[in-house]
């Protein structure tokens, strides 16, 4: 454990969402979720562009309509994929902003956006940062310190390429990962933690996790204050938003019907309608029908439809019921009846969805579901929880407490005939080693290749393709003498390292996996890390601009009253009249020129204003001076306030 | 032969329960776990260990063999068909040492 060091710092746990992010910091023996600059306690996982500025969180969602080229969303659903899969271009032809590849033969994603009159383009784990970058920032307005290191989660299921991805992001955003941990592992915690289980009785929960675009199931055992995951199961491709767009292709379809026009080329059209499809799914979680309405949605045409919640889950019942096949696997793999879960913990928004509720249930033969913890906050909850663990930060009970995670994904590598030799089983505990010895098959052979496979398919070309390495210059000897011993190693992040070693010469190779999978280098994440800095410098400079216009707004008020509030004994109305019409020439200023000003022109303004008032008798000016600067305290509350931008 | 290995590193007795090994698993964890300031190799030594011992096959596989049963961890050459499977596919049928 670290000791703290001379300024006061905190780790904090972030839940980076498909569609919304939460953070929670662990502070004076409790987890606190942490609101955003809005108030709210989760911030939409959204980034956008406009003309003048970049813009995150919930300031970027709510112009999206406006905006839908340049607005940025599910990053998560690109973060470790290569541009070809198959997810990848089915999403593609969803998003109104443009997906490219980058060209090269690892066929990265780039998301493609204008700027400022530039395309620019980005990595998702780029935008993922700059999500990080906001909680960060959000945690910070809170706890009054920097905050350098931080646990994030991921989806269970997540393979190696999208972990390394999101620990990347994390390190372009400028945090330091403490720990990637599994978002099912991470909600247990908080009810865990809600349950405050000392009891020495082991309990098997179960934790259903399907949020807004990805889909797990654990199963885990918990003991005293040891939290064992058992095993895990999911789909990382399944979530709220899916059920979202089918909504949106029953009202599309529905429109095409009414009106023998197409919406769907319609980007803001398309953008209105999905808002008030993903309302329409939240209210039908409470009420058994909705009126979906877009005015003049396409061509002028407004839409309307009632939708019931019946037709909303028949709609969806494929995906219902596709949720329920993990659960299954997941007790099978954990060697449990369903009668031995004590409980099930319904966790992520898509479990407000009274079917898929109904569904578990009647799994369960009728069990009622755990909803004491809150599906939205008890991931960032969990990490809050893990990050104080980690960093020695927590009280004695969060420090007691020790989390056994597993790896989701079977790994291994190719042997001849194109089949998979696994080294490494699904559902091992981590962190986990394990070694295994091979040898040529060729007289004299002297390198071996040797390429790493995830998935449970029997042969490799039906699983995932990590990396490849060559073990060099092994002493030439007739096929089959030489041992090569294969060594992967999977560390608490569930981040796969695989080595090989010749038995003989004690030659070693080592590759970190995902090199070449589409993974960023440390040169790309320093670039980034850069570029990050230099919006961040970018921000600070429109934050600035900000600033000094709110400033600017707040001195004329203050003027003006200064100018009402003297009579006429101490003022003359021809110099009323002039100091008026200097006011509303400067007001005129900043609605027109002003929305194109930056902080020099404001403060000029101001000095300006400043000017026009100093050349005025003493008498004046002191008198407009004490009303101008009466309540300082006033006057510093209210650019206190705009200091909060 | 009867090896004791893995029993000893669970710090148990080559007769304990099922409850009992689970039960020592998981103290030990919280000592050796890199998380409560253990040593990473120290702890995948007790998992590896746990995970053999948890399974009544692996389990009965060890008592009778000691490390030798320890199932796929030996496997000394790739499953590989003759050279000229491979002459015919060319690369890409080849496996990893070709």
């Amino acid at each position: 454990m670290q000791p703290a060091s001379e300024e006061k710092s905190y780790a904090v746990g972030i839940d980076l969402g498909t569609t919304y992010s939460c953070v929670g910091v662990y502070k004076d023996g409790e987890v606190q979720i942490i609101a955003n600059d809005q108030g709210n306690r989760t911030t939409p996982s959204y980034v956008a562009w406009t003309e003048q500025e970049r813009l995150l969180g919930d300031a970027a969602k709510n112009q999206v309509a406006s905006n839908p080229t340049n607005t940025v969303f599910d990053a998560k659903r690109l973060i470790g994929r290569r541009f070809d899969d198959p997810i990848v271009q089915a999403d593609l032809k969803l998003w109104p902003f443009k997906v490219v590849s980058d060209g090269t033969k690892d066929d990265k994603p780039l998301i493609e956006i204008f700027y400022q009159g530039v395309a620019k383009k980005f990595h998702p784990e780029e935008i993922s940062s700059m999500i990080l970058t906001k909680m960060k920032q959000t945690a910070e307005a809170y706890l009054g310190h920097r905050v350098r290191e931080a646990v994030i989660t991921v989806p269970a299921y997540f393979n190696d390429a999208q972990r390394q991805a999101t620990k990347d992001a994390g390190e372009i955003a400028g945090l330091r990962v403490l720990r990637i941990v599994n978002e099912p592992t991470a909600a247990a915690i908080a009810y865990g933690l809600d349950k405050s289980t000392s009891a020495q009785k082991e309990t098997h929960i179960l934790v259903f996790d399907m949020g807004g675009g990805t889909f797990d199931v654990s199963v885990l055992a918990i003991q005293e204050s040891v939290f064992e995951v058992k095993a895990t199961a999911g789909d990382p491709h399944l979530g709220g938003e899916d059920f979202d767009n089918r909504i949106l292709s029953h009202c599309i379809a529905d429109f095409r019907r009414k009106y023998q026009s197409d919406p769907t080329r319609n980007q803001r059209a398309v953008r209105r309608l999905r808002t008030q499809c993903e309302r329409a799914k939240r209210l039908l979680s409470t009420q058994t029908s909705v009126t979906i309405e877009v005015d003049s949605l396409h061509e002028g045409n407004d839409f309307s439809i009632r939708l019931s919640r019946a037709k909303f889950e028949e709609l969806c019942l494929d995906y219902f019921k596709k949720a329920m096949e993990p659960v299954e696997q997941c007790l099978k793999d954990s060697n449990l009846p369903q009668k031995a879960i004590s409980d099930i913990v319904m966790v992520g928004g898509s479990t407000r969805i009274p079917k898929v509720q109904e569904l578990i249930k009647a799994f369960f033969h009728g069990k009622e579901l755990c909803k004491s913890i809150n599906p939205d906050e008890a991931v960032a909850y969990g990490a809050a929880v893990q990050a104080a663990i980690v960093s020695g930060h927590g009280s004695e009970e969060v420090q007691n407490m020790l989390l056994l995670d597993v790896a989701p994904l079977s790994l291994g590598i190719e042997t001849a005939g194109g089949m998979m030799q696994v080294l490494i089983e699904r559902n091992s505990t981590v962190s986990t080693s394990k070694s295994q010895d091979f040898t040529t098959f060729e007289d004299y052979q002297d390198h071996v290749d040797i390429s790493v496979y995830e998935g449970e398919r029997a042969m490799v070309k039906d699983n995932n393709f990590l990396g490849k390495f060559t073990l060099k210059d092994i002493p030439k000897s007739l096929r089959g003498v030489p041992k090569i011993q294969v060594t992967f190693t999977i560390d608490t992040n569930g981040i796969l390292q695989v080595s090989a070693e010749d038995a003989k010469s004690n030659k070693k190779s080592e590759i970190q996996i995902a090199n070449e999978k589409g993974r960023l280098t440390q040169n790309d994440i320093q670039k980034m890390l850069q570029e990050a800095e230099k919006y961040k410098g970018e921000d600070e400079i429109s934050k600035g601009d900000m600033l000094a216009k709110e400033e600017l707004k707040v001195y004329f008020q203050r003027f003006d009253k200064g100018i009402q509030d003297l009579d006429a004994s101490k003022l003359q109305e021809q110099d009323r009249e002039r100091l008026e019409k200097k006011l509303a020439d400067a007001y005129h200023w900043l609605e027109h020129d002003g929305l194109k000003a930056g902080k020099p022109e404001f403060e000029a303004k101001q000095k300006e204003l400043q000017a026009v008032m100093n050349t005025e008798t003493w008498t004046f000016a002191g008198h407009l001076h004490s009303a101008l600067y009466r309540n300082d305290w006033e006057w510093r509350a209210a650019l206190l306030v705009c200091r909060e931008f | 032969m009867l090896e004791y290995r893995l029993y000893d590193l669970l710090e148990v007795n080559p007769k304990a329960s099922q409850e009992e090994i689970k039960r020592a698993y998981r103290r030990l964890a919280l000592k050796l776990h890199p998380d409560r300031g253990g040593d990473a190799k120290a702890f995948q030594e007790l998992s590896n260990a746990y995970e053999v011992l948890s399974n009544p096959e692996r389990r009965a596989l060890y008592d009778r063999m000691g490390d030798e049963g320890m199932g796929e961890a030996v496997s000394p050459q790739p499953r590989s068909p003759t050279h000229d499977i491979f002459d015919i596919l060319g690369d890409q049928g080849a496996g990893p040492f070709a």
